[in-house]
């Protein structure tokens, strides 16, 4: 996302004022029928289909997920809609019947994505595939099975309340409002999702909210483009709204491109008109078709515009410089300093797969302020002693007290919230995200706005957005020398710094507690030296208790106060650096001993 | 991207560019689903189409008002899909000027394109589309007046045969036993009982079952009883072996009369013997008799080497009556064109004798009977309502 500071040099206005012209240009020609009724009809098909898929790229391209359904939510819209406007209201009930006809379709389309949301917390890929394409298919039975509805021979009596402005003005308003969405702190919490969903509930995105949010908003644009449809042809049946039409709206996506707004309009574009213009091929139209998709999939596998933007697309940050930014670190401090004293207390907890135990009785108590060590050979339990604590695995026995509350079953997004964050051994970074989107992402809990602000652009949005979030992003980027990179994807970053962003984006969470997971790994010594700087540093500038797993003795020896060991998921050692260098345990597991190795075969 | 968009404006230019020149000819427009699901109707149609229009061409053209007109046919693919169809019936009617429609075939495309067709005051004739609100206006509930079809609904197919079972077959008491599951069949069973009823027969038995059963053995004892003089069955042909089987081992002997939902190969495979005498209606039969029938099947055959079905013969028709209208109206004219079809009675047509009444899209027209003979379907009569 590029930021744009100066509004005018951008020349954004321009879109506003095409905006505008466009509307004008439509409503003048289908007033005085300027244009030719059979162009003007594609160009409404256009219109819907750039809703689809808009709508569509939503879930598949910026979340990540495969919904192959999309026009079982099309289906509910149209009949939504329909039945509204032929059954509950009588033509003269004037021009506001359309716009509450499709909004009601829209809304009704959105009810039923829960139905396919919930679902999705538990699955994703190729079987959250299969359940959309359930859904699409019992929508189409359902609707076959109601007499009400005209059953399998249609449902029909709408009048054609679509016309060329309506069209225009309600794919404005899509292209409007799901830009909005996605660039807002619930689409962050969209893409960190399609990028590495345990990192993005590591940093305290609650996924079920946000996948909640984005089929409930993708769902709500395909019930209108549904309701816009059915007011069009006036005539609707459930084949209409078969896996065909659902694939229609997928090769609009994927030929236009994922995850970008400019991708969809291009697809739909591309797509609609094609049908139309190779008509002069007769029935080789549609071998032409998909031949085409195909050779472009060959030469520009992501589509035309797959995750690019066309810049008038992304929204333009506006700053407010009046008022004063509450400093991240003052705030952090004062959170620190209510609850001095024991911070995290881990009692009896141990933890199996299977058979094997990963980890047993393991106790612990740790004091604010501290940096503690967790050391022991590979395969002693202690990813799995931070997988515990930040709520990935449910212990078999035992229980997590931070702060003095039980945060032994809570979801990881949950335990963020409370104040511990985490990095992992192997980087998970949000590789396709921008530096400063990855950091934001860590911010999702501190908002506090919510969806509709940010689709409507409310003030509360700007004030939140424009000040609080980049404010606090830039201060923490400058503070860890990231802000050259502030627009560079994170892929692209070498490896330390890659390292660094990662404990940046955990401190973006305003954690009290953080866990290192192998902080120095694949470091030289040199950088193992600057790191062990800068822990110390974030410690006292952030006023932290830091847990750090390392197998970097002086690493490990020279940062923490204390240090436990374990082997086998049991701990072995406890105490201060000097106890355990000459603990004879400890000096067995790592460098081995006959004792060892008769144990191990046991 | 900008060579991109310019390439896009291109098509869309090209698209808004191809306007068909004035001529002398008459433009005529056929929308059938030569893709998508159904691409056999689509084949059928547009095999049909270009016949038709061949042998009046071949014959220097369509004479009307004294001079003599080319007819020029445009063929769309509907894709089997509802937009696809409207957007062809407007393409048909803005772009290339023309002055009637034949198709869509299947009713998910004919509806909407009649809309498009009836606002736009352009007769439209669907040659096999059988939903109800093909032709009616739903928001008034009357007739539409621009839109015809050349096929016989189900509630008129029930009545015909009724008509059939008392005259032909002079049977005054009738058993029937139907797929309660399908729509299509439930509304031929029960417009034949009442039809009968009202025509003084009695019904002595009015039996269901649900798709997929396969023991008839409660509803046949409950027919037997009734001691009726002919058994009606509306049901899918692939039922209607064991039914008979069933009936026969009860010693029901009575003739077997049913609807077109029979109409397929496979029943003759699958009943044998048993099925034998058996009557059932249908559109068209390719061995009828009559002269007419019988030129367009060897005029059909030699020109696509197969048998024209009943999409085909339908499609044949509907450009049959459309010419009889054009002589009729005296120009070529839409309008006058569609009060021309309005007026039409006893239209010779391959699929039988065909009547349009003012105020209706629907024909009145016979119903081509067939009889299951030495393993085959021979045609029997054409019932007259």
């Amino acid at each position: 996302m590029r930021i744009h500071t100066d509004y005018l040099t951008s020349r954004r206005w321009l879109l506003f004022v095409l905006t505008g012209v466009g509307f004008i240009a439509t409503v003048i020609v289908s007033r005085f029928g300027l244009i030719d009724q059979y162009v003007e009809l594609v160009a409404m098909y256009v219109g819907i289909n750039i809703i689809l898929a808009l709508s569509l790229n939503l879930v598949n391209g910026y979340m990540g997920e495969f919904s192959v359904g999309h026009a079982g939510f099309m289906a509910v819209g149209a009949y939504g809609a329909s039945i509204l406007s032929v059954k509950v209201f009588s033509s003269s009930a004037g021009v506001w019947v359309f716009p509450l006809a499709v909004i009601t379709g829209g809304v009704m389309a959105a009810l039923a994505a829960v139905v396919v949301a919930i679902p999705s917390f538990k699955t994703r890929g190729d079987y959250l595939a299969i359940v959309t394409l359930s859904f699409n298919m019992i929508v189409k039975s359902v609707l076959e099975n109601i007499d009400a509805v005209g059953g399998p021979r249609g449902f029909l009596g709408m009048e054609k309340l679509t016309t060329l402005p309506w069209t225009f003005a309600w794919t404005v308003v899509s292209v409007w409002a799901i830009r909005n969405f996605v660039y807002s702190n619930i689409g962050r919490g969209v893409l960190s999702i399609r990028e590495d969903e345990t990192a993005g509930a590591a940093m305290g995105v609650d996924t079920r909210k946000v996948k909640l949010h984005a089929f409930v908003v993708s769902s709500f644009f395909a019930g209108v483009a549904g309701g816009l449809y059915a007011h069009l042809l006036q005539f609707i049946s459930p084949r209409t709204f078969d896996i065909i039409k659902s694939t229609e709206i997928l090769i609009m996506v994927y030929l236009g491109g994922v995850g970008s707004i400019a991708g969809s309009i291009t697809g739909a574009v591309i797509y609609t008109v094609l049908i139309e213009v190779l008509r002069v091929l007769g029935q080789w139209r549609m071998v032409i078709m998909p031949l085409l998709l195909v050779l472009l999939m060959i030469f520009r596998p992501k589509g035309i515009f797959g995750f690019m933007e066309f810049r008038w697309f992304e929204p333009v940050a506006r700053k407010k410089k009046d008022e004063a930014v509450v400093p991240y670190r003052a705030a952090a401090r004062e959170q620190a300093r209510e609850q001095a004293g024991e911070l995290l207390a881990i009692n009896g907890l141990t933890h199996y797969f299977g058979g094997l135990c990963a980890l047993s009785d393991f106790n612990l108590r740790l004091n604010s302020g501290q940096i503690m060590g967790i050391i022991g050979p590979n395969g002693s339990g202690k990813t799995t002693l931070f997988n515990l604590i930040s709520g990935y695995y449910r212990p078999t026995q035992g229980s997590v007290l931070f702060n003095g509350a039980e945060i032994t079953r809570m979801r990881p997004n949950e335990i963020n919230s409370c104040g511990i964050a985490r990095t992992f051994q192997n980087i998970r970074l949000f590789n396709n995200l921008t530096v400063t989107d990855n950091v934001k992402v860590g911010m999702f809990n501190s908002v506090n706005y919510n969806a509709a602000d940010a689709m409507l652009r409310t003030r509360r949005f700007n004030d939140c957005e424009g000040k609080e979030v980049s404010e606090c992003v830039r201060m923490l980027l400058e503070l860890f020398a990231l802000d050259k990179y502030a627009s560079e994807a994170a892929k692209n970053l070498p490896y330390g710094l890659k390292r660094r962003l990662e404990i940046v984006r955990a401190l973006a969470t305003r954690p009290q507690l953080l866990l290192l997971d192998e902080p120095a790994a694949g470091m030289n010594p040199s950088e193992t030296g600057a790191l062990m700087e800068l822990v110390h540093r974030i410690r006292d500038e952030f006023e932290l208790t830091i847990m750090v797993i390392e197998h970097h003795m002086s690493f490990i020896m020279g940062l923490c106060q204390r240090i436990q060991v374990l082997d086998f998921g049991v701990t072995i050692a406890a105490g201060a650096p000097d106890e355990i260098k000459s603990d004879k345990k400890v000096i067995e597991a790592y460098l081995g001993s006959s004792g060892v190795s008769t144990r191990r075969d046991k | 991207m900008v060579r991109l968009y310019t390439a896009v404006l291109c098509l869309v230019m090209l698209m808004a560019g191809c306007a068909k020149e004035k001529d002398n000819a008459i433009h005529i427009g056929v929308i059938a689903e030569l893709t998508g699901d159904i691409p056999a109707v689509g084949a059928s149609c547009k095999n049909a189409a270009e016949m038709a229009v061949k042998s009046v061409n071949d014959k220097g053209g369509l004479e009307i008002g004294g001079k003599k007109y080319a007819i020029k046919l445009q063929i769309e693919d509907s894709a089997g899909r509802s937009e696809q169809a409207a957007s062809a019936a407007q393409k048909l009617i803005t772009r290339d000027k023309v002055i009637a429609i034949v198709g869509p075939n299947a009713s998910s495309g004919a509806i909407p394109a009649s809309e498009i067709a009836e606002t736009s005051k352009i007769p439209m004739i669907s040659p096999w589309s059988t939903n109800p609100k093909t032709t009616i206006d739903p928001r008034s509930g009357k007739q539409k007046g621009y839109v015809f079809r050349a096929c016989y609904m189900d509630s008129f197919q029930g009545r015909v045969l009724a008509a059939f079972a008392m005259g032909e077959l002079k049977a005054k008491k009738a058993a029937v036993l139907y797929d309660v599951a399908s729509e299509v069949l439930k509304g031929q069973a029960e417009v034949f009982k009442k039809t009968l009823e009202e025509k003084g027969g009695t019904i002595t038995g009015f039996e269901t079952y649900t798709t997929g059963n396969k023991d008839f053995t409660v509803q046949m004892t409950k027919i037997k009883n009734g001691s009726p003089e002919l058994i009606f069955l509306p049901t899918y042909y692939s039922d209607v072996p064991l039914q008979v089987q069933q009936a026969r081992r009860f010693g029901i002997t009575e003739p077997v009369l049913g609807s077109d939902a029979w109409g397929s190969h496979d029943l003759l495979a699958l009943c044998g013997k048993d099925c034998d005498g058996a009557f059932f209606s249908s559109h068209f039969s390719a061995n009828s008799t009559t002269p007419g029938v019988k030129k367009f099947v060897d005029d059909y055959k030699a020109l696509y080497g197969s048998v024209p079905d009943d999409v085909a013969a339908l499609t044949y028709d509907s450009f049959g009556i459309m010419f009889e209208a054009m002589k009729r109206a005296g120009k070529p004219n839409s309008e006058a064109i569609k009060n021309a079809i309005q007026k039409i009675t006893g239209f010779k047509g391959v699929t039988g004798d065909i009547t349009f009444h003012e105020g209706s899209g629907d024909p009145d027209k016979s119903v081509v009977i067939l009889q299951i003979k030495d393993g085959e379907f021979k045609w029997f009569a054409d019932i007259k309502p």
